[in-house]
C-alpha cells in the first residue's frame, strides 16, 4: 500500500488561508488502511479545522466526504456536486489522489493534507515500513523476496556492505540489514548459490530517472 | 439541548463495565457531582475515538472525560490503554491548534469507586470553570 502521514494542521490552515468554505477529501484505499486518510482521519481533520477557526474572526465551512479511490476518475467524479460549493479541497490521499482531484476539478485549488512516505506493509499494528520503491525493474525473483532497492540504506545489488553488524544496519541500528535478511532467506530456501552470481549495475532508466513512467496495455485502450 | 447550554457542560465518554456504574452510583447515593455532566456510555473506553471526542468539543462542550477501566483490568484486555494512548495523542492535536488540552481528560475507576469518579469529575468541572474557555481558545 503507499503509505502516508497527515501534515500539520499549521500547515493545512496557512494553504486554505482565505477559502470560507473548505471540503476535506479521504480515500478509501490506502491512506485508509494506513490510518491517515480515511473517512475517521477526515472527520478528525475536519473538526480540528472547525476547533481552531471558533477563535477566529474568520467565517469557515469545513464539508467533508470520502471516496473509494481518489486516484480513479469514476470516484472523483462523485464529488462533482459537492465541490462548485467549495473555495478549497483539502485531499488525504497520497500524491496521485491529489492530482487526480486537481485535474478532475480545475477551477477549484486541491491541497495537499498528506505527504505521501512510501510504498509498504504494515510491520505490525500502528508501524509502517518501506518495502518497494517501484523502480520499474523487479529483482525479487534474484533475492529470496527481499528488496535490496527499497529496503537497504545504499540500495546496493551485490551486498552486504560492511556495514552489516549483527544484522542490522549502520544507519540506523534498529533497521534490519536487508542483505542479511536476504542471505538468512536463500539459506533457508536452499537457495544461497544464488548469491554468487554478481548482478550488473541496475539499470536506473526505468526508474523515475528515466522520466515521469507510463504504462499501456494496448488491448485495453478504447 | 442547544450549544449553548453544551458549552458549559461536560460530556464523560464512561465504559459500561467500570465507570458508568461508578457515576450512576455517585448520582444515586447522592454524592456531590457537577450538575453538567453528561454521561456516555460505550462498550469499552477503547472504542472512543478521536473524533468523537473532537465532535463534542465541537458541540459546545466545555470539556470531555474519557472514563475507563484501571489498569489491567479492562474486560477487553487493552482498551484502557488504548484510549490512554489515543487521549494523548489527540491532546497534541489539540495543542497544533492552539486549543487547550487540558479540555480533554483521561481517568479510571472501578465499579465500586463511585466517590472517586464524583471526585474525578468535580475536579475537572472545577479546572474548567476557573480557567476562561473562550479567552484560552482565543489565545
Amino acid at each position: 500500500m503507499i503509505v502516508a502521514e497527515r501534515k500539520a494542521i499549521s500547515d493545512i490552515l496557512q494553504m486554505i488561508e482565505g477559502a470560507g468554505r473548505v471540503l476535506v477529501v479521504g480515500c478509501g484505499t490506502c491512506v485508509t488502511v494506513c490510518l491517515a486518510g480515511g473517512e475517521k482521519e477526515v472527520a478528525v481533520c475536519a473538526s480540528l479545522l472547525r476547533l481552531q477557526n471558533q477563535g477566529e474572526d474568520r467565517d469557515l465551512t469545513v464539508a467533508e466526504a470520502t471516496i473509494e479511490r481518489q486516484c480513479e476518475w469514476e470516484f472523483a467524479r462523485e464529488l462533482d456536486e459537492l465541490v462548485p460549493d467549495c473555495d478549497a479541497i483539502v485531499s488525504l490521499a497520497c500524491g496521485a489522489g491529489v492530482q487526480t482531484l486537481a485535474a478532475q476539478f480545475e477551477d477549484t485549488p486541491v491541497f495537499p493534507g498528506l505527504n505521501t512516505q512510501f510504498i509498504g506493509i504494515p510491520e505490525e499494528q500502528g508501524v509502517w515500513t518501506e518495502h518497494c520503491l517501484a523502480c520499474g525493474e523487479c529483482v525479487l525473483d534474484k533475492t529470496g523476496g527481499i528488496c535490496p532497492i527499497a529496503r537497504c540504506a545504499k540500495t546496493i545489488l551485490n551486498g552486504p556492505c560492511g556495514g552489516s553488524q549483527d544484522g542490522k544496519c549502520e544507519i540506523n541500528p534498529e533497521t534490519d540489514c536487508a542483505w542479511q535478511l536476504i542471505f538468512d532467506r536463500l539459506k533457508r530456501l536452499g537457495r544461497l548459490h544464488m548469491l554468487e552470481e554478481i548482478e550488473p549495475p541496475k539499470n536506473w532508466s526505468h526508474s523515475s530517472d528515466g522520466g515521469p513512467r507510463k504504462v499501456k496495455r494496448e488491448d485495453m485502450i478504447l | 439541548m442547544t450549544t449553548g447550554e453544551l458549552r458549559t457542560s461536560v460530556i464523560a465518554f464512561c465504559c459500561e463495565n467500570s465507570a458508568l456504574q461508578a457515576v450512576e452510583d455517585a448520582r444515586h447515593f447522592g454524592m456531590t457531582m457537577p450538575e453538567c455532566v453528561q454521561t456516555i456510555r460505550v462498550p469499552c473506553a477503547g472504542k472512543v475515538e478521536e473524533d468523537h471526542i473532537l465532535k463534542a468539543l465541537e458541540s459546545g462542550a466545555a470539556g470531555v472525560v474519557l472514563f475507563a477501566c484501571h489498569t489491567e483490568n479492562c474486560q477487553y484486555l487493552q482498551g484502557n490503554v488504548r484510549a490512554e494512548k489515543r487521549l494523548t495523542r489527540l491532546r497534541g492535536l489539540l495543542d497544533e491548534i492552539g486549543y487547550p488540552a487540558d479540555a480533554v481528560l483521561y481517568a479510571s475507576a472501578a465499579p465500586a469507586e463511585a466517590a472517586r469518579a464524583a471526585r474525578i469529575l468535580r475536579t475537572f468541572a472545577d479546572d474548567l470553570a476557573s480557567v476562561d474557555r473562550e479567552e484560552a481558545i482565543e489565545q
